[in-house]
């Protein structure tokens, strides 16, 4: 799905793993299993192992009658029984119309800064990199939890400077409202992960040769012509990098909303997909039911990434 | 690092292969080369000041009020301005930080070095020989571990918690640091990142004249590609550095001795339970402010490196 | 997924995995006493326990108590650590999460070691953890209500303090054409105890039993009282809507915008910490009651289990037993930990009349003590409270923004539940 975002730009060098050398020795053949041995060991276990068992869990139920005290609890299959419930249960449902909004927003946003602020460390406009890049970098360091006890501070009323601050020039702002808190946890999301966008799509932005910018100049090329024109489609597999990222995270929205639920009753228990799970699970106590929406948001979270794979790249096609 | 006490001398060959284009990204790196030929107008530089001053604003801001916060007392701090700084507090808080359950703060902060610190170097070394297998060798089942490694970043973290825990303790690991450790090891977008930055950075040139020289398989990764790819290793050991510093759910569930708690934890803990010992609300600001200290210093120490890190190829995609 | 159900002890997880004893060295202590001896894992989070654990450490050395302070995210950890059979032997927890704990065999029935022990405790407090023929815990303290407010203001405006709702409306009002800035309370949406005390001491609840399947009760007509109350106090804009514990509701109580609140015991060593500059403002009078009854309201409090997979259940009884009902423990618990307890001899204690200058000097659990004998039995805690009262915070909040009305929210949490009953596979009427 996400192959073009690895196949190797024109003109990378020869470290094409399909040149197929010196094929002699039993060494070479047993090498790589041995190489990926750990990797690959604690992967099964701690990925591919608790995902099978989600799958199966996700198609049986714990057989229970009248009051539930004394029974058995024994697991029956019941096929799609948890599918059907999950797509039954519309606070679930509505958690991903409100991700998907948050989404279409929020990543944008984050993305366009992000950008911006690649290529503005990429010129010589800008002084002073380091600390620059550390200044936008340093939130991501932040733990989601502090960071939301941060934001809750400056969201409230009455202890809010920020609040307070509009307030006494004459402006009021609810920033937990229920219609604005959504846009107030994608400040947060913004606030968060700018940061590791940027340095992605620096980085990206550092290995343009630069003798591109040069011919560019001599044809009297402006600077933001030439970030649109040489260095956009340049980094282009970087940016697809990011948005995928940053879309799959959107989907996943657990940690900010979770922890700003603290501050405030307009964030629903199941606000986003993620969070529907978690109390399926933890408050309902129903781990199948749980599974089977986590499938439901892992196929989601698939789907919604090819296609914006396939769109992207027709896109790509057409410039 | 690591890197550099397992590789013991840098084989000379090395520099001559690697190819023209990697040696000038490298040093294209250094603003001075950047600058040349661009001389941004007065009027642009001014614009880009205010702006990366309001941004900086932006980004710095909460942290700022994290710092002013950090120096009040519990009443202070619902009482007075967030952005201005009352009595100074700091170093009562700081005291009451390091003596509340008797220091166990500076404990989570130790468990937090421990699992992040070591955690970190064995993620990245796995990652690093599992990106490097994959780059340079075609084997039976790369496609698929490939499109596994890619798949597993769509997988929601909430579903795995569980079931990971229910393992753990099957195996005996729970309430242990390799609860914590084991898990963390497959880290599929180190892989990733390690995968790419082979691919670009080792020439397939370099390992084939090893083989002609008899080296062997293991000593061709420890002697030359380890070298060749300490430079990406930095930024995978950041993102595994900054990811298990910031891991929560799985040490929740995983460790039942609050000794054993990592920072985040237990600062969430203390942030839930200031509802009841308004005391701790104080704890938790300051607490959370030292918190962050250790991976700002792992990431200035690593800026320099990682930069041309990333910049000598490390994410081309 | 076969799990084995015996309970690894700390010393024999740690055995296991010798090698991280070597990296951890000193971190875990092992339990290495007499082969006779017992030791068992505690895990609480009422200030106080350490103290009584050492106490009765001291005097049992056959039954040695190990003991865990929990924090905020802990009780998460609680189900998958029974489930995988790594639960400590005894637990501190909420009475309301029993029932749901109960129908996934997460807890042991200890009735056969608990004859008599019921009448130690308040009638309301014991009913909490009996359900069918079990006995499911030990009642540890409760939250009987009481109406705190702020004296200063009341006077100032020449109040006087409200003994029904009705009276409490009218004051509502009369405070508010006094001072429009002055709420006499809050409507927090994200607190539901200042709703179930409410319910509770109207003789309502959320479930019921009747013979062998579940009722639901939250929109039945106790409820509905309850929420014209509510309906009139938010439409009026006779309270704050604020939500509750967070920094923006002390900034409102410590600036004297919340005149009063009815809550619970446990509720003014809070509220004497996080307002000290309001210290010999406030008082704690009896909540205001319902028509033609004189019953008081209650929160509900925690209770001790015996989680599953236990091999000392006798030990962990006994123990649970002594901590709860016992003049020793209980005086250390009171006078350490401002515990409000279940037992009546706890009640009797001559350590819970103490004067608290924080209310002037006022001997405020006279006023929760009265309370805690006035407390209807009528409440059941049914086995998705949790759901059920993450619903009303949900549909609550929409309350609070004027989007819907209390009958409307409690028609929603209603269908909710029974859903949510159904789909576990329970019998609901």
């Amino acid at each position: 799905m996400t192959s073009p975002t690895l196949t190797a730009p024109p003109g990378a060098p020869a470290a094409s793993p399909r040149r197929r050398g010196i094929r002699a020795g039993g060494g070479m053949r047993v090498a790589p299993y041995v190489f990926l041995a750990p990797f690959m060991l604690s992967f099964v276990v701690f990925m591919i192992l608790p995902i099978v068992v989600a799958l199966y869990t996700s198609f049986f139920q714990v057989k229970r009658s009248g009051l539930g005290f004394g029974g058995d609890n024994d697991s029956v299959f019941v096929g799609f029984d948890n599918y059907v419930q999950a797509f039954a249960n519309s606070a679930f449902m509505d958690s991903f119309g409100r991700v998907l909004l948050f989404g279409v927003v929020q990543v944008p946003i984050m993305l366009a800064l992000s950008l911006l602020l690649a290529l503005l460390f990429d010129s010589a406009v800008v002084k002073a990199k380091r600390f620059f890049q550390l200044a936008v970098f340093l939130p991501y360091a932040v733990p989601s939890v502090v960071a939301a006890l941060i934001w809750g501070f400056l969201y409230q009323p009455r202890v809010s400077p920020i609040v307070e601050g509009l307030a006494d020039l004459g402006v009021s702002v609810d920033f937990l409202g229920p219609g604005t808190v959504l846009w107030s946890i994608a400040n947060v999301a913004v606030w968060s992960v700018t940061g590791v966008n940027m340095i992605i799509l620096f980085s990206a932005l550092q290995t343009v040769p630069r003798e591109m910018y040069e011919a560019a100049r001599l044809d009297g090329a402006s600077e933001f012509r030439m970030a649109m024109q040489i260095k956009l489609p340049m980094i282009y597999p970087a940016l697809m990098l990011t948005t995928l990222f940053s879309i799959i995270g959107t989907l996943q929205l657990f940690n900010e909303p979770m922890t700003m639920r603290s501050v405030t009753s307009n964030i629903s228990g199941s606000y986003t997909p993620n969070m529907a799970i978690f109390s399926a699970t933890t408050l309902g106590g129903n781990i199948n039911l749980g599974s089977a929406m986590a499938i439901i948001l892992g196929l989601a979270t698939f789907v919604l990434s090819i296609v914006v794979s396939i769109m992207t790249n027709r896109k790509k096609g057409k410039a | 690092m690591m890197t550099q006490t397992l590789v013991t001398s840098p084989p000379p060959p090395v520099r001559e292969a690697r190819s023209r284009r990697t040696a000038q990204k490298a040093g294209s790196a250094r603003p001075s080369v950047l600058a040349e030929g661009e001389r941004p107008s007065r009027g642009a530089r001014i614009a880009a000041w205010i702006f990366m001053g309001a941004i900086t604003f932006y980004f710095l801001v909460p942290v700022y009020w994290l710092i002013v916060a950090s120096t009040k007392s519990t009443a202070e701090l619902f009482s007075t301005p967030g952005f201005v700084f009352s009595n100074f507090n700091l170093m009562e808080n700081l005291v009451d930080l390091s003596t509340y359950n008797d220091g166990i703060f500076w404990r989570w902060m130790g468990n937090s070095m421990i699992y992040s610190g070591l955690g970190s170097i064995a993620m990245t070394f796995v990652c690093l020989i599992s990106g490097y297998a994959l780059a340079m060798y075609r084997f039976t089942g790369r496609t698929i571990v490939l499109g596994a490694v890619l798949g597993s970043m769509l997988i929601p973290q909430t579903v795995l918690a569980q079931p990971t825990y229910l393992l753990l303790v099957e195996l005996g690991l729970n309430n242990t640091i390799w609860g914590i450790l084991l898990p963390s090891l497959a880290y599929p977008f180190g892989v990733l990142l390690a995968f790419v930055f082979a691919q670009s950075a080792m020439p397939m040139e370099l390992l084939e004249a090893a083989r002609l020289d008899g080296a062997s398989e293991w000593r061709a990764f420890f002697s030359i590609a380890l070298k060749l790819l300490s430079p990406g290793g930095v930024t995978i050991l950041l993102f595994a550095f900054i990811g298990s510093w910031n891991n929560f759910m799985l040490p929740l569930l995983v460790l039942s001795d609050a000794r054993l708690q990592p920072v985040t934890v237990g600062l969430s803990g203390w942030s839930q339970a200031s509802i009841t010992i308004p005391g701790l609300q104080t704890l938790v600001v300051i607490g959370s402010l030292v918190s962050i200290i250790p991976i700002i210093v792992v990431f200035v120490s690593l800026q320099r490196y990682w930069k041309t890190g990333l910049a000598a190829g490390g994410v081309r995609f | 997924m076969a799990l084995s159900r015996t309970r690894r002890s700390l010393g024999s997880a740690v055995a296991l995995t010798a090698a991280s004893a070597l990296l951890l060295a000193g971190c875990s202590s092992s339990a290495g006493s007499d082969s006779d001896a017992v030791t068992l894992e505690f895990w609480g989070w009422a200030p106080g326990l350490e103290t009584a654990v050492e106490t009765w450490n001291d005097a049992n050395p056959d039954i040695q108590v190990e003991f865990f302070r929990m924090t905020g995210d802990d009780g998460a950890k609680i189900p998958p650590a029974i489930d995988a059979g790594t639960a400590p032997d005894a637990v501190q927890m909420s009475v309301h999460s029993l029932p749901g704990h109960i129908i996934n065999n997460r807890l042991i029935d200890i009735g056969e070691y608990t004859d008599g022990l019921d009448e130690s405790f308040t009638g309301s407090s014991w009913k909490g953890v009996e359900f069918g023929d079990g006995v499911y815990a030990i009642p540890q303290d409760s939250g009987p209500t009481g109406l705190m407010y702020r004296s200063d203001i009341f006077t100032q405006y020449n109040l006087a303090v409200p003994t029904t709702w009705d009276e409490y409306l009218e004051t509502a009002r009369a405070l508010k054409a006094a001072n429009p800035e002055v709420f006499i309370g809050q409507f927090s949406p994200n607190e539901i105890g200042l709703w179930t005390e409410q319910v509770w001491q109207n003789e309502g609840t959320f479930n019921t039993i009747d013979g062998d399947a579940w009722t639901v009760e939250v929109n039945n007509d106790q409820s509905q009282e309850v929420a014209a109350i509510w309906q009139t106090l938010v439409d009026e804009q006779l309270v704050k809507v604020v939500d509750m514990w967070t920094p923006e509701y002390w900034a409102e109580v410590n600036a004297g915008t919340i005149a009063s609140i009815n809550y619970a015991a446990w509720f003014p060593a809070l509220l004497a910490e996080n307002a000290a500059d309001l210290s010999g403002k406030w008082s704690v009078a009896p909540s205001p009651t319902f028509a033609g009854s004189d019953a008081a309201g209650e929160t509900g409090g925690s209770v001790d289990v015996v989680p599953t997979g236990t091999e000392n259940v006798e030990q962990a009884v006994e123990f649970l037993t002594w901590l709860n009902s016992s003049d020793e423990s209980l005086d250390i618990l009171i006078k350490e930990g401002g515990l409000f307890p279940t037992a009546l001899a706890g009640l009797d204690n001559p350590a819970m009349l103490t004067e608290q200058e924080f209310f002037g000097g006022q001997v405020i659990n006279e006023v929760f003590i009265d309370a805690a004998k006035n407390v209807p039995s009528s409440w059941v805690d049914g086995p998705n409270y949790d759901i059920t009262q993450d619903a009303l915070k949900d549909e609550f909040a929409k309350v609070g923004t004027g989007a819907q009305t209390f009958a409307e929210a409690l028609d929603a949490v209603q269908a909710l539940t029974v859903t949510n009953l159904k789909d576990s596979g329970l019998s609901v009427k």
